[in-house]
């Protein structure tokens, strides 16, 4: 698979007016995305993730590394057009809806007619076809979000980055959301999505990255992410729940959590005392879990702060 | 050419309230003229048309010192600039932009003065050619403006605009051709009917020079500026 966004060991900090360093934003922050993946790009607020997006996009200049997205250097123009993006705050020009989507498609070239068929059907994605007229600065935050993935998807788009794309939308809305991820997936289109919100994540991404105060801490498939921990976890029924001293009754089940290696000797244990061997399955923990893990240092640091 | 037109016609679309405001004063100087005496009231009239060419000039300043603020201050530029709009795209968008609105309000100025003025003595021609003169200035004052707001928030913009402006005014024939913005405006502001003002044709070509020099300069500056600081 070609990979269509990379950074290489990029550093972004930002001075203040007189030249002091003020905030380090990026340190060596290294991170690839193949083609045709939904990757989550997580990490706690003031982490960088907006950062490394804004690098991407040219709109900040690192201090020091480089990168690529789609084959050509951070910033390149023309590369652009074959990007679609979705800030964090969407902000848009208040126009009549499909004023809007136009004009920002024409930005990127798109010739007349294709582009009328552009805009319906963007609008019709985001399901706000019936609204194409009405003015955005008459829209709710939900509707803002929606025309702000429409703007994305206009020039319908090699690469999708969107930053916090579900965060303002209620629960049908992010379903919609997601089905349309999934769908431009099932099209090649490789997606970068950056999120706070962990259960969408785990629903739609193929790899994630975790970032903590800069720098990447964990990346890789999220599958294996999740079943990282060395523990298998046992269900069983028909033996004396003493047979373990940390066993869990649930119903007429039973569960046990132990270390991998001792899988083996616990199953003989159960057959041998006449039980039942219901599964046996890697202990997955939850995307939740994970991160917490991974970003505690800087959490912790962020409530002592808040705490002061 | 196409994302500039698009930027340009954004951006004045969303100038229609200051440009109407601008426009109401035209109305009523046309009333004014309309209404007073052509044997008493050519004076008047006159001071007017020339604190409507002041006020034209303020309002370039207006226009170029808040305009990337205000896309930024917004986010909106984010949007923009994820298309594939260069900066300097998009800065030529924003100085076509304010054209257009200037343009728009020296055509309507200038319509209404061939009225006014022309029933005090001024030629058709001249006060075609104040107006030309009106919008080259409008817009060498605009890109300056800019070029100071690409690192400079909107008041020292303005303030470095009218400084640099200013200097010209100071010392009257020692700097004819940098900045000519006193140059191009100061004989519509001493223009008398028997005594109208000439246009400098080689100031008019040096000035709109200038304003691509400044654009430069401005994309330069301005594509090595961060768009957004971190939000997080």
């Amino acid at each position: 698979m070609p990979v269509v966004l990379q950074y290489e060991s990029v550093n972004k900090f930002y001075r203040s007016w007189w030249g002091r360093r003020t905030a380090i934003a990026l340190q060596e922050f290294s991170l690839s995305v193949q083609a045709g993946e939904i990757f989550g790009f997580l990490g706690p607020n003031g982490a960088g993730k907006s950062t490394a997006i804004h690098v991407a996009l040219g709109f900040t200049r690192p201090n020091s590394g480089t990168g690529s997205m789609l084959g050509h250097r951070f910033g390149h123009v023309g590369t652009r057009r074959r990007v679609g993006f979705l800030a964090e705050n969407v902000a848009l020009y208040d126009r009549p809806a499909a004023a809007a989507i136009r004009f920002y498609g024409g930005l990127n070239g798109l010739p007349s007619p294709a582009l009328s068929q552009a805009v319906r059907e963007v609008l019709q994605s985001v399901d706000l076809q019936a609204e194409a007229h009405r003015k955005v600065g008459q829209f709710s935050r939900g509707m803002l979000q929606r025309m702000g993935l429409a703007q994305a998807l206009v020039n319908d788009p090699e690469l999708l980055i969107l930053d916090e794309p579900t965060s303002a939308l209620d629960p049908a809305g992010r379903v919609a959301v997601r089905e349309l991820l999934l769908r431009a997936r099932e099209r090649g289109k490789t997606i970068f999505l950056s999120s706070h919100l962990l259960s969408e994540v785990e629903l739609v991404c193929d790899k994630v990255a975790m970032l903590s105060r800069g720098r990447v801490v964990r990346t890789g498939r999220l599958r294996d992410l999740l079943e990282a921990s060395n523990q298998v976890e046992i269900v069983c029924r028909n033996i004396p729940s003493t047979l373990f001293p940390a066993i869990t009754v649930d119903g007429k089940l039973l569960r046990l959590a132990l270390p991998k290696e001792q899988g083996r000797r616990a199953i003989e244990m159960i057959w041998a005392a006449g039980g039942e061997i219901v599964s046996v399955n890697p202990s997955r923990r939850s995307l939740e879990d994970v991160f917490l893990e991974l970003t505690a240092p800087a959490a912790s640091i962020a409530g002592k702060v808040n705490s002061a | 050419m196409r994302a500039l037109l698009l930027i340009s016609t954004n951006f004045a679309r969303d100038q229609l309230w200051p440009l109407f405001f601008l426009l109401l004063w035209v109305v009523g100087w046309a009333l004014f003229g309309f209404l007073s005496d052509p044997r008493t009231a050519g004076a008047d009239a006159l001071l007017i048309f020339k604190q409507l060419v002041a006020y034209t000039i303020a309002f370039s300043v207006f226009f170029g010192s808040s305009a990337i603020r205000a896309d930024q201050r917004s986010r909106r530029i984010l949007g923009v600039l994820s298309k594939a709009v260069s900066r300097t795209q998009y800065l030529g968008g924003l100085l076509a932009g304010i054209a257009l609105v200037i343009g728009v309000f020296c055509w309507c100025l200038g319509f209404t003065a061939t009225w006014v003025l022309g029933r005090f003595g001024f030629s058709v021609a001249e006060i075609w050619l104040g107006m030309l003169a009106l919008l080259t200035a409008c817009l060498l004052t605009a890109s300056l403006t800019l070029f100071f707001a690409t690192f400079l928030p909107p008041v020292f913009s303005a303030i470095g605009t009218g400084l640099l402006a200013g200097i010209p005014a100071m010392r009257e024939g020692s700097f004819t051709f940098i900045l000519p913005i006193y140059t191009l405006v100061s004989p519509i502001l001493a223009g008398e009917a028997q005594n109208p003002w000439r246009a400098n044709f080689h100031v008019l070509g040096m000035a709109w020079i200038e304003i691509v020099v400044l654009l430069l300069a401005a994309s330069w500056i301005f594509s090595r500026r961060d768009l957004a600081v971190a939000t997080e």
